[in-house]
């Protein structure tokens, strides 16, 4: 019996870094290295640019100008009313593609044809979101849009236009034209949902379905009780993740209504757009595009919030 | 016994009637789902003034006016000759599949050590990582632009703008790796990793050997959502690409000309985009549909 | 089957070489005292070899040029890339590149206000290469009267500096087109309800526009369903369509400085005067019995909406003609459209006792060099500059694709004064379409050669004082047409009235000027 309790030795340097970077932080360095060079210099960058004036013309320096960009703000109404637009784009967008998203994915889940369906439903998100501006466009088009055709024979649409009519619907909701624009945008990503909701409904366990059926619960108990508490993390990824993206993308209104008419589907991206790159003021645009992202970010904290509390929450 | 053989023969039919108005409802969904694309397909094949004609408002009938036409492939030939759009193709290809590539690898990596370590502010590191892909990219670009132009990549050889392109692409591919696959390794349950160090695994081969191959459908799933999202874009493209690496979604855009909107070369090109898109989709199905049943696996 | 070649491979998959895909410039050989001395067409290929870039709007003249390139390589053995963009993504490449001191774009397009107005210090100063004699000589030369009148001022000169930063290279020039068939088949009709003829003349006011448009939506015949479409959209077409009706009446422009020159500093506007208001309230009027589409339309919306049929009337530019006169996509076409100057300003409407006058408004895009560039590709850009302006290529370019010339030697020309009148007009044989289908009389033949010089006629008289506005000639150009246009939409969409909308764009101009 030689030893076999022996003294550990000491940890050579390597072992020692290699001890304080767990593996699985190793795995993550070369992600976070490449994604840290990228975003956190623009990100400084347009900190340090929403503090200044740009110069227009050649020899000119730019200006300090501290918050004066940012106090601008408030009295600037293209702001506010994009903040407002903003606010009603994505609560609308968002609530329409989950409901729509989750409903088909609940309703094919498990159907003959599941397979042919997904592929057929699939299809609207691979259209990139430039094309899908231009064949709406098309669409709604009041000399040979064969949607407007649709829409006014089946007495749906009141208004003679859509993308041109910045009457607000109901009298307080956007305008037609914005909801011409939420149409397409519904259209485009809603298979975005039906993919990652029916991905998690697969992961349902097996047990529970079970378990309920034969205690006798019908669908919808089963589905109230069973299957949505199980898809709840995933349903919370996709939400965040169609959020983030119906902040940022403006292809569709810029090539549909360019923020028109009467700037009913201006949000606030688009009159980011406009500033940064019609007007060229790179500093007033940095300042917007500070807060327009500070506001994702606690919208997106905030729905994380919300739905990790409700894991918690006592059953039953 | 009759009561229950009643109730029962309703259930039944509630059972169907419920069954049929699904259909109905998915059919319904799918009508609205195709109709826009069906039309975009069909009208690329029109010529220009058919393209135009619709019938009158509540004239349903005047809806056979939407089959009346002669094809003519004049708008796809034009895409290539008069357009030249070849190169576009390739540029496309080129930046959204390397940016996938890139996306993937390093994504699955992280993703993976987000799933199993135990580090401390993991959670702020993971909303970290999904935050980089928050930002609102008009506000992104300048400073992109002003990073890219100080590299050089801005200068006019194509190999550099479509680099240029591809680290653009990435800023949000990454990031929308490393979210989408972290739920996939979480799924795969520990006990496998463990087995495998029990039997003498390094952590490293654990990890290449066993768990990626099992989480193959949600990386290839990952891979193709990332490819849809870059060779969709149009913003990064459009400034950044400069004039060496024109993508398919700007040419398209600039099909929209002063004088005349091109509304035939538009619906083409539209096609064409969506085209590669669903093939590809079509082709790695069993991928696609094997990733969204990862769970099932474990059963 | 023999090998494809790396090379062949490459090309084919469209990858090429590393293409350099921007400008690079070969130095010519000779000393410029040498050069000084050289005939012309040494001259013109005294950079040979050399490659240029060219940022350009979409626009006819640089499709045509870009199919006769091949006469510009003959003449200076240069090549050059030219790029086409919808004139927004042009403003926005140009600026950045110049705001980031780039010079990736040794020539480009320069629109006189979206472009010129903002950036004019980042171009050269062509004076420099106009006096240096190393430059070949083009025809009439290239000083201020071989142009149309003050074309040169407009994409040129700014705020009153003698340096001029572009040359004209194309233009769009308003003008009234009609359907002058539908007007004679439904005369009599309107006759007997509005009490005077159904024509359009250059006497014709706004108001008569608006009596004709209501006539044809209310009558809602089968074969046009309204009377007018507007381009109301965001941004320039906006502030152009309007400010056509208010210059017509009393010659009002919103800041009184002189527009050949422009203003750094405009001061406070006229917007919320009397005649605005009440130009405003017109102006909701027309929309109101206009193509339901005019308030979302630019001029290409406007102009697909005549030539579906669906308008019997549109103020549009001149280039457009091409397109009403072809008959593959216009119903237009085929003799049924006739061009006029824009509406005259009605007596009635005008409460500032100014005059009624034609009000004529037009986008003249000009060339310009970037200054940023390395010097020796500014001077082989001048040279692109001076041929795509010259005489010989603007003929060329009217003849092949719908030219917009500028020079005034080209509209002395016998072949294109033919093509003013279209009973004159040099014509081309075309395959015969049917205008209506099924009806072989209604087969057209044959399209004029030169369509838009159909409304030369008009153009020519509308870019003259009284008629012409050209402002406003301003730095921030670009932010006041968009809240120009904002609020116009949303006094005619009826969320304001027109007091209020005109107050506010005075507010939020008066804002952006720094006006207390």
């Amino acid at each position: 019996m030689t030893g076999e309790w022996q003294v550990p030795r000491k940890k050579t340097f390597f072992e020692r870094i290699q001890g304080a970077f767990p593996f699985h932080f190793r795995l993550m360095l070369p992600a976070i290295i490449v994604l840290a060079i990228i975003t956190l210099y623009p990100f400084f960058w347009m900190i340090w640019l929403s503090l200044h004036e740009t110069a227009m013309n050649p020899g000119e320096q730019d200006i300090f100008v501290g918050l004066a960009n940012y106090a601008n703000l408030l009295d600037d109404e293209v702001f506010l009313n994009g903040v407002k637009l903003l606010i009603w784009y994505f609560v609308i967008c968002l609530s329409v593609e989950m409901f729509l998203g989750v409903s088909i994915a609940l309703l094919i889940n498990g159907m003959k044809y599941e397979n042919l369906f997904v592929i057929l439903f699939l299809m609207p998100m691979m259209v990139a979101p430039i094309v899908v501006g231009y064949l709406y466009s098309y669409l709604y088009n009041v000399s040979f849009g064969w949607y407007f055709w649709f829409l006014k024979s089946i007495g749906f649409l009141q208004t003679d236009t859509i993308l041109a009519s910045a009457k607000p619907v109901l009298g307080f909701l956007p305008s037609v034209a914005f909801f011409g624009v939420v149409a397409a945008d519904v259209w485009n990503w809603t298979p975005l949902i039906i993919l990652i909701v029916l991905a998690g409904l697969k992961n349902v366990p097996q047990d529970q379905l079970e378990a309920a059926r034969m205690d006798g619960a019908g669908s919808w108990r089963t589905l109230w009780d069973v299957t949505l508490p199980n898809i709840r993390s995933v349903l919370l990824i996709a939400g965040i993740l169609r959020f983030m993206d119906n902040v940022r993308y403006i292809d569709t209104i810029y090539v549909l209504t360019k923020g028109g008419p009467a700037d009913s589907t201006k949000i606030l991206p688009f009159h980011l757009y406009n500033i940064s790159f019609r007007y060229f003021e790179f500093g007033r645009g940095a300042a917007v595009g500070f807060i327009l992202l500070l506001f994702i970010i606690f919208m997106a904290m905030f729905f994380v919030k919300v739905f990790k509390k409700k894991e918690v929450a006592p059953v039953g | 016994m009759d009561k229950t053989e009643l109730v029962s023969r309703s259930q039944k039919r509630k059972k169907k009637i419920l069954g049929t108005l699904t259909y109905i409802a998915v059919i319904v969904f799918l009508i609205w789902t195709i109709t826009p694309l069906f039309v975009m397909v069909v009208s690329s094949f029109k010529d220009l003034r058919e393209a135009f004609q619709i019938p009158q408002v509540g004239d349903w009938k005047g809806v056979i006016k939407f089959f009346q036409f002669t094809p003519t492939t004049r708008h796809y030939v034009e895409l290539f000759t008069m357009e030249d759009f070849r190169p576009f193709i390739i540029n496309s290809l080129i930046a959204s599949i390397s940016a996938s590539i890139i996306a993937v690898i390093l994504g699955s990596l992280a993703a993976y050590g987000l799933a199993r370590g135990r580090i401390p502010g993991e959670e702020h590191i993971s909303f970290w990582i999904i935050s980089c892909r928050m930002a609102p990219v008009v506000a992104v670009m300048v400073p992109l632009y002003s990073i890219f132009s100080g590299l050089g990549l801005l200068e006019a050889y194509r190999w550099r703008n479509l680099l240029c392109l591809m680290l653009a692409y990435t800023t949000f591919s990454l990031p929308f790796a490393v979210w989408f696959l972290r739920s996939f390794f979480e799924d795969i349950p520990t006990e496998i990793e463990e087995a495998a160090k029990v039997d003498g695994c390094s952590n490293f081969r654990a990890f290449w050997d066993i768990i990626l191959p099992l989480a193959k459908p949600g990386i290839v799933a990952g891979f193709i959502l990332c490819m849809i999202l870059s060779w969709n874009d149009f913003i990064f493209a459009s400034v950044l690409g400069q004039q060496g690496a024109k993508t398919l979604p700007v040419a398209t855009s600039e099909l929209h000309s002063t004088v005349d909107i091109k509304w035939g070369r538009i619906l083409a090109s539209g096609t064409m985009l969506c085209v590669p898109m669903l093939t590809l989709g079509l082709l790695i199905k069993k991928y696609l549909v094997q990733g969204l049943t990862m769970g099932a696996v474990r059963q | 089957m023999g090998k494809i070649s790396r090379r062949e491979l490459l090309k084919g998959l469209g990858i090429g070489s590393l293409a350099l895909v921007g400008g690079h410039i070969v130095k010519s050989p000779l000393s410029p005292t040498q050069l000084a001395y050289a005939s012309d067409d040494v001259k013109w290929k005294q950079f040979k070899g050399s490659k240029l870039v060219f940022m350009s709007e979409d626009t006819p003249p640089t499709s045509a040029i870009k199919s006769k390139i091949k006469s510009f390589k003959d003449l200076t053995g240069m090549d050059i890339e030219i790029i086409q963009e919808h004139l927004d993504i042009v403003s926005e490449k140009v600026g950045i590149d110049v705001r980031g001191k780039k010079g990736a774009y040794p020539v480009y397009y320069s629109q006189d206000k979206p472009i010129g107005a903002p950036f004019h210090a980042h171009a050269e100063d062509l004076r420099k290469y106009e006096a240096d004699p190393t430059f070949p000589k083009v025809t009439d030369g290239v000083g201020s009267d071989v142009w149309l009148y003050r074309f040169l001022d407009v994409t040129g000169r700014f705020y009153g500096e003698p340096k001029i930063a572009a040359y004209p290279y194309d233009n769009a020039i308003c003008v009234m087109m009609y359907r002058k068939d539908l007007f004679e088949k439904y005369s009599k009709q309107f006759e007997s309800e509005y009490k005077k003829p159904l024509r359009y003349t250059e006497n014709t006011t706004w108001k008569d526009v608006l009596d004709i448009s209501k006539f044809f939506k209310k009558a809602n015949f089968p074969d046009v369903k309204y009377g007018l479409a507007l381009q109301g959209r965001e941004g320039w077409g906006g502030q152009l369509d309007f400010q056509r009706v208010c210059y017509a009446h009393g010659q009002w422009r919103e800041w009184d400085f002189d527009d050949w020159t422009g203003s750094r500093k405009p001061g406070p506007c006229k917007w919320g005067d009397e005649q605005s208001i009440v130009c405003l309230e017109k102006y909701k009027e027309l929309m109101q019995y206009s193509h339901p589409d005019s308030l979302t339309n630019d001029w290409s919306g406007a102009n697909t909406a005549y030539i579906t049929g669906l308008a019997a009337m549109v103020p549009n530019y001149g280039e457009f003609a091409a397109v009403v006169e072809d008959p593959k996509q216009s119903v237009a076409a085929g003799g049924r459209t006739a061009y006029e100057l824009c509406p005259k300003g009605d007596p009635s409407w005008i409460v500032n006792r100014g005059k009624a006058v034609n009000a004529t408004n037009y986008g003249i895009g000009g060339i310009a060099i970037n200054s940023y560039s390395k010097p020796e590709l500014k001077k082989a850009a001048y040279l692109f500059v001076l041929w795509a302006t010259s005489y010989e290529t603007m003929m060329m370019v009217l003849k092949d694709v719908g030219g917009t010339p500028d020079r005034k030697r080209v509209f002395e020309d016998p072949e294109v004064k033919k093509a003013f009148v279209r009973e004159t007009a040099p014509m081309k044989n075309i395959e015969p379409v049917e205008m209506e289908k099924g009806n072989p009389a209604s087969r057209v033949t044959k399209v004029p050669l030169m369509p838009n010089g159909l409304t030369y006629g008009p153009s020519l008289k509308g870019i003259l004082p009284p008629n012409v506005v050209v402002g406003p000639k301003i730095p921030k150009f670009n932010e006041y047409i968009q809240i120009l246009t904002s609020e116009v939409q949303k006094c005619v969409s009826g969320a304001k009235t027109a007091k209020e909308a005109c107050l506010a764009i005075k507010e939020k101009t008066d804002k952006l000027h720094g006006v207390k």
